[in-house]
């Protein structure tokens, strides 16, 4: 295998066969794309991506390219604490739950740790202070449990206070 | 249901960012979030009544049999087997759970039989079905039990994963003898050197492969230094962080010339001759330096970071007899983040530094008495910090008087630009400063768009 470090472009196709053209620093910010351009070599076939719609790779693109400078972090331990995100990744995240949910998985699946950080980071956020039924109801999910189960959940989880 | 659902996958990531009481209240949702979120609220021990509810049946047999009787949290089946979550442990807190079950004294805990075989068949489990990650045998535990846990069925496995070990010098030899054949990729060690340190232990550390965090606290009981030096050279080079908390003697710091990777080394002493070994040592990977209470020499210390300076990005000095301020100016160019003192007469080199240090971020800065007055620091800061600079902190420890309350006149004749600080003042230990603050010139700074936002927080914050 020949890698290929000058190609200066990476075509993508999203699910709908949308083809989205990037430079290859940007498209490297994805783990599972630049394992697969090294492996492939220099190519003009467009990356099949049929996880990820169209509009979800036109955010992540956004995503990558912005970001494209940023250090990678070398230790597991510079990862940021939930509350120092930054006014524009603050700003990206501003969008509806469907959208933040699709690129929760697509980060998922392209590998993009950072944006899988902080989409994430922003979901929990959304959790954090909230009752349990104020979380239902914010996520849309229905309590499958009985009464005797919630309270056996409640018991075995309490805080036990003589420590 | 027509609205979208949170991918199931991807909750474990998300609920990794969030805190014990959020969690908590994750576990109530419904099953599948049950499921997630108490794997992660059950990386230690949460309830002691639960544990005991997930003994198998044997060893509650054994407990009846000596009349031991637990309450537990329903008279159902546990509906996890909680114990396979649980990541972190220690022998103080099953000290003290125990002494919680069985309700005596913590310190009574193991002159009591039915406290050991407790103790006993809480370890067998975890032997047994665990696969832990962190444990703790804190230093100075008189009442450690003589639970020979690393001989049960399963230890092996339940120990050759652990990363984090904290432990004293002087627990039984036998315990590290055992671990020294069981764990060799600890990657975080937190030693308290006591009285005894034992051959046993320089076995442990000579067997790691890959340690990268090391803790060293060296209490005064630990008397006679120069045994300590073979110890200490037998740590594996693969170390990226060093904290010594040393406490008043001398030390030779020959041993961490070896560190060839470090990447952070924070230093506590009392005395300031300790660094002249280190002062000429390059260290390509170093990022952060920390000096948590006497700064080592001056001389030293430039040496160092003519030397080392360039790749810092972190530099914290609490405690300085001369100002290091000018050799980090001229030195260390990439500095993300310096915590430093300024004297009142060293206008000029705060202007130098925020000049030079064009990657800075945030600045933590001793205020009051004759360090350098606020109004004039955040004159300075908004008139000459780079782009990036974002975060102002002023520790205020030591301050009697109001902050901000002197010379906001004379600063604001002259336009300042506009900036968005955030503005941290950190205040004292309780009780021990009486810190005002004068909110009128915080508000002044905030509508001329030089603070964006004001906190006041704890010291060790």
């Amino acid at each position: 295998m020949t890698g290929a470090p000058e190609q200066r472009n990476v075509k993508l196709t999203s699910s709908e066969g949308t083809e989205f053209k990037v430079e290859r620093d940007v498209a490297e910010k994805s783990v599972l794309l630049k394992n697969m351009l090294e492996d492939v070599g220099e190519s003009d076939m467009a990356i099949p991506l049929p996880n990820v719609t169209g509009p979800i790779l036109q955010k992540v693109i956004e995503y990558c390219i912005h970001h494209r400078d940023d250090p990678v972090p070398a230790h597991d331990d510079d990862t940021k604490k939930t509350d120092d995100i930054d006014d524009w990744d603050a700003e990206f995240c501003k969008v509806d739950q469907g959208t933040l949910y699709e690129l929760i998985l697509a980060s998922n699946y392209l590998d993009i740790k950072p944006l899988l950080d902080l989409t994430c980071k922003t979901v929990a956020n959304m959790i954090k202070g909230k009752s349990p039924e104020e979380i239902r109801k914010t996520f849309n999910i229905a309590n499958d449990f009985t009464p005797e189960e919630e309270e056996q959940v409640r018991r075995e989880n309490e805080w036990c206070e003589g420590r | 249901m027509t609205k979208e659902q949170l991918p199931a996958d991807c909750l474990n990531d998300i609920f990794s960012h969030l805190d014990v009481k959020s969690l908590s209240n994750c576990t109530f949702v419904n099953w599948l979030w049950c499921e997630i979120s108490v794997r992660l609220l059950w990386a230690s021990i949460r309830n002691f009544n639960t544990l005991i509810a997930c003994l198998p049946n044997k060893s509650k047999e054994i407990l009846y049999r000596n009349e031991i009787i637990i309450s537990t949290p329903t008279s159902r089946h546990p509906l996890f087997n909680y114990v396979k979550f649980v990541r972190e442990f220690s022998i103080k807190e099953i000290c003290e759970g125990i002494s919680y079950l069985l309700k005596n004294d913590p310190s009574q805990v193991f002159h009591d039989s039915k406290n050991i075989i407790l103790a006993q068949e809480i370890f067998k489990m975890f032997m047994s079905q665990n696969s832990l990650k962190k444990f703790h045998f804190y230093p100075n535990l008189n009442y450690i039990p003589d639970i020979p846990f690393v001989t049960y069925p399963g230890a092996k496995n339940c120990l050759k994963n652990l990363s984090e070990l904290t432990c004293g010098s002087s627990i039984n030899p036998k315990y590290f003898y055992q671990l020294s054949q069981l764990c060799h990729k600890l990657e975080t060690l937190n030693v308290t050197f006591e009285e005894v340190i034992s051959n046993e232990f320089g076995d442990l550390l000579s067997v790691q492969q890959n340690l990268k965090h090391l803790h060293v606290t060296h209490t005064s009981k630990c008397k006679d230094l120069t045994e300590i030096g073979p110890y200490l050279n037998r740590i594996p080079p693969t170390l990226t962080v060093f904290v010594l908390y040393g406490e008043f003697h001398h030390m030779s710091l020959d041993f961490v010339n070896r560190f060839s990777n470090l990447r952070e080394l924070v230093l506590f002493f009392c005395h300031s001759n300790y660094f002249r070994n280190l002062q000429y040592t390059s260290f390509p990977e170093l990022r952060i330096l920390e000096f948590k209470y006497e700064c080592p020499k001056h001389d030293y210390l430039v040496n160092f970071l003519e030397i080392n300076g360039m790749n810092l990005t972190e530099i914290r000095i609490c405690r300085s007899k001369d100002s290091l301020n000018l050799a980090i100016a001229q030195f260390c160019p990439n500095l993300n983040s310096l915590y430093t003192i300024f004297r009142y007469g060293e206008v000029e080199t705060l202007k130098l530094i925020l000049t030079r240090c064009q990657k800075l971020e945030s600045l933590k800065i001793l205020c009051g008495n004759y360090h350098l007055n606020e109004c004039k620091l955040l004159e300075i800061v908004a008139n000459h910090s780079s782009n990036t600079f974002h975060e102002l902190k002023v520790c205020a420890v030591h301050v009697q008087s109001e902050l901000f309350s002197k010379e906001l006149e004379s600063i604001l004749i002259n336009p300042i630009p506009p900036k968005l600080i955030s503005l941290v003042i950190v205040k004292g230990i309780k009780g021990f400063s009486a810190l005002k603050v004068n909110m009128e010139a915080i508000e002044t700074f905030i509508n001329l768009g030089i603070i964006k936002n004001f906190r006041i927080a704890n010291f060790g914050e």
